[in-house]
């Protein structure tokens, strides 16, 4: 029985797990670098001018960062995201957890989670802006509205996934109440925990923006609003480029940091073409 | 009441129905059995007689309607027919923290995970993870658990019949060496009658419909250690068979 193959994983082992590696960051490249250079062609023989080479708008993000102005209007941009993603983020996973365990509780909220996925993320803005004014309260509010139904039909989803067969195990081995939340049921969960977390920053992001276009004096949607009615094209794509660098960032640096610590458990699944 | 030396386990008149009123369904109706320490009794009966419902409620999964469990119930192994392993958690975190819910002292932890995973062949595999693992591999994890925490009865549920034929023939073998070496008492279900030949020490067959009651208690002498190609197990096979 010693001679038994390991299993298909070979010595895939999680603390083996290799840093990040030429054929991690290879195609990425490639496909950035194809990008741009799309881009380029666009600008330069099919737009009429309209459309800035992405040099004109390397050139405007610099200028915009040297000026201090972009970390001004990220940083009330961000704070926004961040109260309404955090607080979006917790609602959902008491209010996912308790649908997921009680049938009343999920009759009783179904409806209104589907009502709240499907109202547009524009009117969610529009109604809090004319309801509250523009104080900050408006954009937490309204981010978070349309943020939360969404996510907390993926813990919804995540607790009715749950594996009831380990939790039986155990209760036979006595693990008690704790441990069996700590060990067996939680790390059930936290690929739902991210997959929400990136779909709810997402969503919270461009939210954030629709609130900011819609009156409030900074952020990174005021600037998108300003530059706009400057009709400065090469502004409008420096100020999303800058973003969705930061947002790069968040999703490189932070989630897929997440998924390395905590799924590295789960062999990667290729699905192989034929030959 | 309570039970003698030589005895681990003694059921007396359990009752256990499932659903309510006129959905009610008796699946144990009286129930008597009592399993001896150091034995291996199998308990042999068609799908759905009430197997898997006796060895339930006696580990309190579920709960009965009548009748006494005597004897140490707090202090069972169980293996079932799935591996039921924590995948996040490398071989020898799933047996420790069976150790820990059991209030084993941590001092002991490392050399108990160390001697029962020698003993079912895996103390190469400690820090693997279950995915990286074959079922047959995973399920001697799921046997190093239960044994690991040094019950007073190791539960069993078909806990080969998920393996592939050739890998559940090693494994019944394997775990025979181990369990007559630590003369470990076992209640073990299953339905596949050489398994029961080649095993127990005793042999309760259950009649064919709920609520289970049991058709004939065949003693089984072989003497240990055995051969399941052998004419006197094949024999036995064939006796049990006619009583299914
Ligand atoms: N939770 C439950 N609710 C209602 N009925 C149940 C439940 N669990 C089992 N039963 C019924 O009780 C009867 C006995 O089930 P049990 O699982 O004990 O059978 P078994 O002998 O283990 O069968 P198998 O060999 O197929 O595993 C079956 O008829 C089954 O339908
Ligand atoms: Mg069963």
């Amino acid at each position: 029985m010693a001679t038994e193959r390991r299993g298909h994983f070979g010595n895939w082992k999680p603390e083996n797990v290799k840093p990040l590696l030429v054929e991690d960051v290879l195609p990425r490249f490639v496909f950035l670098v194809g990008f741009l250079a799309v881009w380029q062609v666009i600008a330069v023989y099919f737009s009429q001018n309209l459309l800035p080479t992405p040099m004109a708008v390397f050139q405007e993000s610099i200028s915009i960062l040297v000026s201090g102005e972009f970390f001004y209007h990220l940083q009330n941009t961000v704070r926004r995201v961040f109260v309404a993603f955090v607080a979006a983020w917790f609602v959902s996973i008491a209010l996912g957890v308790w649908m997921g365990l009680s049938e009343r509780a999920e009759k009783f909220f179904d409806m209104g989670i589907i009502i709240g996925i499907t109202i547009p993320g524009l009117a969610t803005a529009i109604i809090s802006v004319m309801l509250f004014g523009l104080q900050p309260l408006t954009a937490y509010l309204a981010v978070f509205v349309a943020v939360f139904p969404m996510i907390t039909l993926n813990f919804w989803e995540g607790v009715k996934d749950i594996d009831l067969q380990l939790v039986e195990m155990g209760e036979v081995f006595d693990f008690g109440r704790v441990r069996t939340i700590r060990h067996v049921v939680l790390p059930q969960l936290i690929p739902y925990m991210l997959s929400a977390g990136r779909l709810a920053l997402g969503l919270a992001w461009k939210l954030v923006v629709i609130v900011e276009f819609l009156g409030f004096g900074n952020g990174i949607g005021y600037m998108l609003t300003s530059e706009y009615n400057q009709f400065n094209m090469a502004g409008v794509l420096a100020w999303t480029a800058l973003f969705t660098v930061i947002m790069l960032l968040i999703e490189y640096g932070g989630f897929k940091l997440l998924e390395r610590r905590y799924l590295a458990w789960r062999p990667n699944i290729e699905i192989r073409g034929q030959a | 009441m309570s039970t003698t030396d030589d005895t681990v386990i003694a059921v007396r008149g359990l009752k256990k129905s499932y659903g309510v009123s006129a959905n009610r369904f008796e699946v144990l109706d009286g129930l008597d059995l009592t399993i001896p320490q150091g034995d291996i009794t199998c308990i042999l009966g068609r799908s759905g007689c009430g197997k898997s419902t006796l060895l339930k409620c006696i580990c309190g999964l579920e709960d009965v309607d009548g009748g006494e469990i005597d004897g140490d119930t707090d202090d069972l192994g169980y293996v079932f027919q799935e591996d039921r392993l924590l995948n996040w958690k490398t071989v020898e975190d799933n047996i420790r923290i069976a150790l820990e819910s059991n209030d084993i002292p941590s001092e002991e932890h490392d050399d108990r995970i160390q001697h029962y995973l020698e003993l079912v062949g895996l103390a190469e595999n400690a820090t693997d993870y279950p995915l990286q693992l074959s079922g047959g591999m995973r399920q001697r994890v799921s046997i190093a658990r239960a044994l690991a925490v040094e019950p007073s009865i190791l539960l069993m549920d078909e806990p080969f019949s998920a393996l592939d034929e050739i890998t559940a023939r090693e494994l019944r073998e394997k775990f025979l060496e181990i369990i007559t070496e630590l003369d470990q008492s076992v209640l073990f279900v299953t339905h596949n009658a050489t398994e029961a030949a080649f095993l127990a020490s005793r042999i309760v067959v259950f009649e064919h419909e709920p609520p289970a009651a049991i058709e004939r208690t065949i003693d089984n002498d072989l003497p240990y250690p055995r051969d399941i190609d052998s004419k006197e197990v094949q024999e036995l096979k064939r006796e049990i068979i006619t009583h299914i």
